[in-house]
């Protein structure tokens, strides 16, 4: 069994009395890799009740009495953003999902003491009994400082340690201090300032290293050059790496499907599981290795401290879209997939910035248009070349283009009407780089893949059952099923723009899973295994569809908002239907209008 | 002694130490908590490539990016 595996074993009858220690710090001072190390890896990741914060939460390893909480980062006393609101509800008792903890462990930079000082004595001003850890101690140290912990620890009267987070031999300060207990701070105490230069007894020049690379990734050019090629690398990594393993993932679905056809009679509930069940699931799981594979690239960005020059280099052009540089990573990363995209925006600040990211998230290019996209590319447009580009390839560059650019307007116009308001501060640490942990990004690695299987997992798998009832039943054709009947139903709206009945029922099955539209296109023209086999549905199509109306059904893909999931993690992201409903309508309205004018505009030019 | 100017106004690499935070309250109280207090040196280590902005601003050992309205709210006198 993996040591990441798994919540900490149930609270067995300890002679100790339970204690809640709850990490608190700014941010980026190495806060979750000492509650890794503390924990053993082994914690639970919750979401705190109403906002979608999350915490991870562990017992000391060999003290299974304490219980230690992760809490997000924070600066002050202020809340600014739904993270910092939550730690300073937790650590005041005022939140309803964690008691109020019996100690603080003070997390701070050890080579920024002198700046997050005043901090520390907010903190302690609140009373309750803490401990302060002086963290990456090793880092500040190699830098030239050294640190007076012991007197530090008497003029603030509580303990203070130097730690190592990702070292056990740097942690055993900390733990013996946990297991002796915090202390309430003496009554009063000498300003900031003295107690860093207490603490503080050599403090070398700046830090040669990270502004050494600061010159170069910052520059205005060369950085922004560099971003570009990295962001690149990336896109092509996510599509290139993954083809293996989504190879595997669908011949291991596949296999599973025959064992199951073969072991079970041909009935209802052989089709409801491989029909069903397995195909819908499926369909999703298959992503499962492009996630990973950027999340592995978010994560290594994250953690060496680039992320935040990202954020800093596109930060002005973001902002005269609207958005903020801080959009840049949930932005990218929904070109993957929305969900982790939506999920990514959790470190933005402001709340508006949040919530017009997420609206706009739907229109990034997600890998599960590109089956729909590459059916109809293969049927429809001539693959020639035009001067040295190849055809094809233009027209799915142009679709990927029209929805970034789309994406940028919508931003801009709910910026400038519903979604309007103060404009977000940067005011943003641009952390040293570091090298990244092993063991954080493979922890922060098995978290994602959990919150996505669990979250698109969950409600594809009812989805997919409802769908299959829906295609399913009654009549043997597609077209008598209920599906067919509310294609029927609805075919008439969708006349004006081209759609066939044809289209608008593959559209339903759509709505699980956007590529699922590919198979239940198969299945309406009755071409066996469409999925396999994309050539013969290529040339069906050719002959059932007027150009014009391929066309259309491409931009309507660029814009419905055709995935339940996405929509689902919407809602619990934005934690408002009526956003989640706006932004529904709105991805609709521009999918009707764009496929209408497609359309024609197409039977003006002639196709 | 020279003259206080805004933050913005520092050649890029030329130090300065903070005199004062001036503008609406949220702000000043937000710069405080990261650090930017009177007394402290500062300098420009690089500006984004449209208008000037965001800044990245070097204070003590940190890097700290403002954009520029952000950082007109620092007063500093250039070393």
């Amino acid at each position: 069994m993996s040591p990441l595996d798994s919540a900490p074993a149930a609270a067995t009858e300890t002679e100790a009395k339970e204690r809640v220690i709850a990490l608190v710090g700014p941010p980026n001072v190495g806060k979750t890799t000492l509650f890794n190390g503390l924990t053993g890896g082994r914690a639970k990741i919750g979401n705190y009740p109403g906002v979608t914060v999350e915490f991870a939460e562990g017992r000391l390893s060999g003290a299974d009495h304490l219980r230690i909480i992760d809490l997000p980062g924070l600066l002050g006393l202020e809340p600014r953003g739904a993270d910092s609101k939550v730690t300073l509800d937790v650590i005041s008792g005022r939140s309803e999902a964690l008691p109020k903890p019996d100690t603080l462990v003070i997390v701070v930079d050890a080579g920024q003491l002198k700046r997050q000082m005043p901090f520390v004595l907010k903190i302690l001003g609140l009373g309750i009994p803490s401990i302060v850890a002086l963290n990456m101690a090793d880092l500040a140290i190699r830098d030239g400082f050294a640190f007076d912990a012991e007197a530090l620890e008497r003029a603030l009267g509580v303990p203070v340690v130097l730690t190592t987070a990702p070292r056990k031999a740097g942690r055993s300060d900390i733990e013996k201090a946990l297991l002796e207990g915090g202390r309430v701070a003496a009554d009063d105490l000498p300003s900031a300032r003295d107690l860093a230069s207490l603490a503080i007894t050599q403090e070398p020049e700046g830090d040669q290293f990270t502004a050494g690379i600061d010159r170069v990734l910052l520059h205005p050019v060369a950085g922004l050059v560099i971003l570009a090629a990295i962001l690149f690398f990336v896109f092509q990594a996510v599509f290139a790496w993954s083809a293996w393993p989504m190879d595997q993932l669908d011949r291991a679905v596949v296999g599973l499907q025959t064992a199951i056809e073969g072991a079970m009679p041909d009935n209802w509930l052989r089709s409801l599981v491989v029909d069903g069940i397995l195909a819908g699931v499926g369909s999703v799981v298959i992503f499962l290795p492009q996630i990973l594979i950027l999340f592995f690239f978010i994560l290594v960005l994250e953690m060496s401290g680039y992320m935040a020059r990202a954020a800093f280099l596109t930060d002005e052009l973001m902002r005269r879209a609207g958005l903020s540089g801080r959009a840049v990573i949930p932005l990218l990363s929904s070109f993957a997939c929305a969900i982790p995209g939506m999920m990514a925006a959790r470190t933005m600040e402001s709340e508006r910035d949040r919530l017009v990211t997420i609206l706009v998230a739907p229109l990034m290019t997600c890998s599960a248009r590109l089956p729909v996209y590459a059916v109809l590319i293969a049927a429809f447009i001539p693959n020639r070349l035009v001067g040295p580009f190849n055809l094809q390839g233009l027209v799915l560059f142009g679709l990927y283009l029209a929805a970034v650019v789309s994406g940028l307007l919508v931003a801009l116009v709910l910026k400038k009407t519903v979604a309007g308001g103060q404009t977000q501060r940067l005011v943003m640490d641009l952390p040293s780089y570091k090298w990244p942990q092993p063991k954080d990004l493979l922890i922060g690695l098995w978290r994602r893949a959990l919150i996505f299987l669990r979250r698109a997992g969950t409600i594809i798998f009812t989805v997919s059952i409802v769908l299959w009832v829906l295609v399913s039943y009654p009549g043997d054709t597609l077209r008598e099923s209920f599906a067919g009947r509310i294609g029927s139903v609805i075919e008439p709206l969708f006349r004006p723009i081209g759609f066939t009945l044809e289209m608008v029922i593959a559209l339903i099955p759509g709505l699980a899973a956007r590529e699922v539209a590919v198979g239940a296109l198969g299945t309406v023209y009755a071409v066996q295994n469409a999925e396999e086999n994309q050539e013969s549905l290529a040339a069906v199509l050719q002959n059932e569809w007027s150009l014009a109306a391929a066309l259309a059904f491409l931009a309507w893909y660029v814009y419905a908002p055709q995935c339940i999931s996405t929509i689902a993690v919407a809602r619990r992201e934005m934690n408002s239907g009526r956003w989640t409903a706006f932004m529904v309508g709105y991805l609709f309205a521009l999918a009707y209008v764009a496929a209408g004018l497609t359309y024609w505009i197409a039977r003006a030019l002639g196709a | 002694m020279s003259a206080p100017i805004p933050l913005p106004s520092l050649k890029n690499g030329q130090k300065a130490t903070i005199l004062a935070l001036r503008g609406e309250d949220a702000l000043t109280a937000q710069l405080a908590d990261n650090g930017f207090v009177p007394g402290e040196a500062v300098w420009i280590v690089r500006r984004g490539l449209i208008g000037g902005t965001p800044l990245a601003v070097q204070l003590g050992r940190a890097v700290i990016a403002l954009r520029r309205d952000e950082a007109l709210a620092i007063e500093v006198e250039p070393a």
